[in-house]
């Protein structure tokens, strides 16, 4: 009885020290590992949620302003279009300002129908503040270029619709009217060659990206 | 006993603490106008529509200065997300009609309370599962130590009467005895 007990208490004592040196190594590798995480944390943009309305359909529900007086929907004119732009843009934003020429650039290189949102950062309570929002708009379009078909978003139905949190911003949607892809940045040279670009013929060629094409269209 | 007791208490305390805390930044003192409104929104003239409708800006996360609701928020955007929202209301959406349209344009992250569903079960159970395990290898710490000590003085009792005479054995036996009656 003696004897079995102290195998027994050996057998103990035996595996003790194994499980105790696992636990006493396992807060620290907790620790090491919490804090490659959170070090890689550090650096990250968490301002930035990138976007979910993606590969569905341009949404019907939104009752824009006809575009230049055409009489077409935006919907309508997307259905009409084989691949268009959406550029989402204000009068009041330095950033887009800064990405017009590229838009300027692109609707005189590229035969790419572009549908230019303004954004109304102010609110609208009388006609004389709607006046106001479409003369700015307009005298910024006049003064550095016009690449738009421009529509009119002074209630802002069309930014909370296409759940936009800022402008500037890109929107590519496709012959089916199925937004493709989305660029919440401003649209410089590079990124509208790198990103943008790549995107558009790989709809027009159904998925098959011929790198060829991409090369003429920059000659 | 009395540890498991001392421990249930300071447990409890710290349960109650938290509680209290919680309810003190969750519930703060109402003010008389939590509502940043901009002289050119439109507010609904009546009082009822008005608190429901911004019942539901409370729920809405604002884009640009996210940890606000854009109940609280001064950027332009969460102006507009109000208005189209007014619309939406005075069109007679229902609040959850409205959450889930906000949810299928900017996500779910737009919800200032993240929805229960499979991809948030580890973000709203975790706290639980790990409060659980702690209290688990506590009670397996508390029960092992209590265990050795009880041990070590049996060990002890015979290492020390193994070197006595058989007289003094039972000698010591008869005293344990009168001590244990």
């Amino acid at each position: 009885m003696n004897n079995n007990s102290n195998i027994n208490t050996d057998n103990n004592k035996g595996s003790k020290p194994f499980v105790r040196k696992l636990l006493m190594v396992l807060p620290i590798l907790v620790i090491v590992v919490l804090i490659i995480y959170f070090f890689k944390g550090l650096g990250r943009n968490t301002s930035y949620v990138p976007p979910v309305f993606v590969d569905k359909p341009f949404p019907q529900d939104i009752d824009l302003t006809k575009i230049r007086g055409s009489g077409e929907s935006v919907y309508e004119y997307i259905q009409n279009n084989k691949v268009t732009l959406i550029n989402i843009f204000g009068y009041w934003c330095v950033s887009c300002l800064a990405e017009h020429p590229t838009m300027n650039y692109i609707s005189s290189e590229y035969k790419i129908p572009i549908i230019g949102i303004s954004f109304n950062d102010k609110p609208i309570v009388n006609t004389s503040q709607y006046d106001e929002y479409i003369e700015k708009t307009q005298n910024w379009l006049n003064n550095n270029g016009n690449p738009y078909d421009v529509v009119f978003d002074a209630s802002s139905d069309a930014v909370v619709a296409l759940g936009i949190t800022g402008a500037p911003e890109t929107i590519i949607v496709n012959q089916e009217g199925i937004i493709k892809f989305r660029f919440p940045f401003p649209l410089s040279p590079d990124s509208w060659k790198n990103k943008i670009l790549p995107v558009i013929e790989k709809i027009k060629n159904g998925d098959k990206p011929e790198p060829k094409k991409t090369n003429e269209g920059k000659k | 006993m009395n540890k498991y007791m001392r421990i249930i208490c300071v447990l409890f305390g710290l349960v109650l603490f938290n509680f209290t805390i919680n309810n003190a930044y969750a519930n703060p003192p109402k003010k008389p106008n939590k509502h940043v409104t901009s002289l050119m929104e439109n507010i609904f003239p009546d009082e009822k529509q008005e608190r429901e409708v911004r019942k539901i800006f409370e729920q809405v996360r604002c884009v640009v200065c996210q940890n606000e609701s854009i109940n609280e928020s001064q950027a332009n955007i969460a102006l507009s997300m109000r208005n189209v929202i007014r619309k939406m209301y005075l069109a007679k959406k229902s609040e959850q009609e409205i959450l889930d349209f906000l949810e299928s344009r900017y996500g779910a992250f737009i919800l200032l309370k993240p929805p229960v569903n499979k991809v948030t079960y580890v973000l709203w159970f975790s706290p639980v599962f790990i409060l659980l395990i702690g209290i688990l290898l506590l009670m397996r710490h508390l029960r092992q130590s209590y265990d050795e000590s009880e041990y070590n003085t049996v060990e002890n009792d015979i290492d020390y009467t193994a070197d006595l005479s058989v007289e003094k054995q039972e000698k010591l036996q008869k005293i344990l005895k009168l001590i244990k009656t």
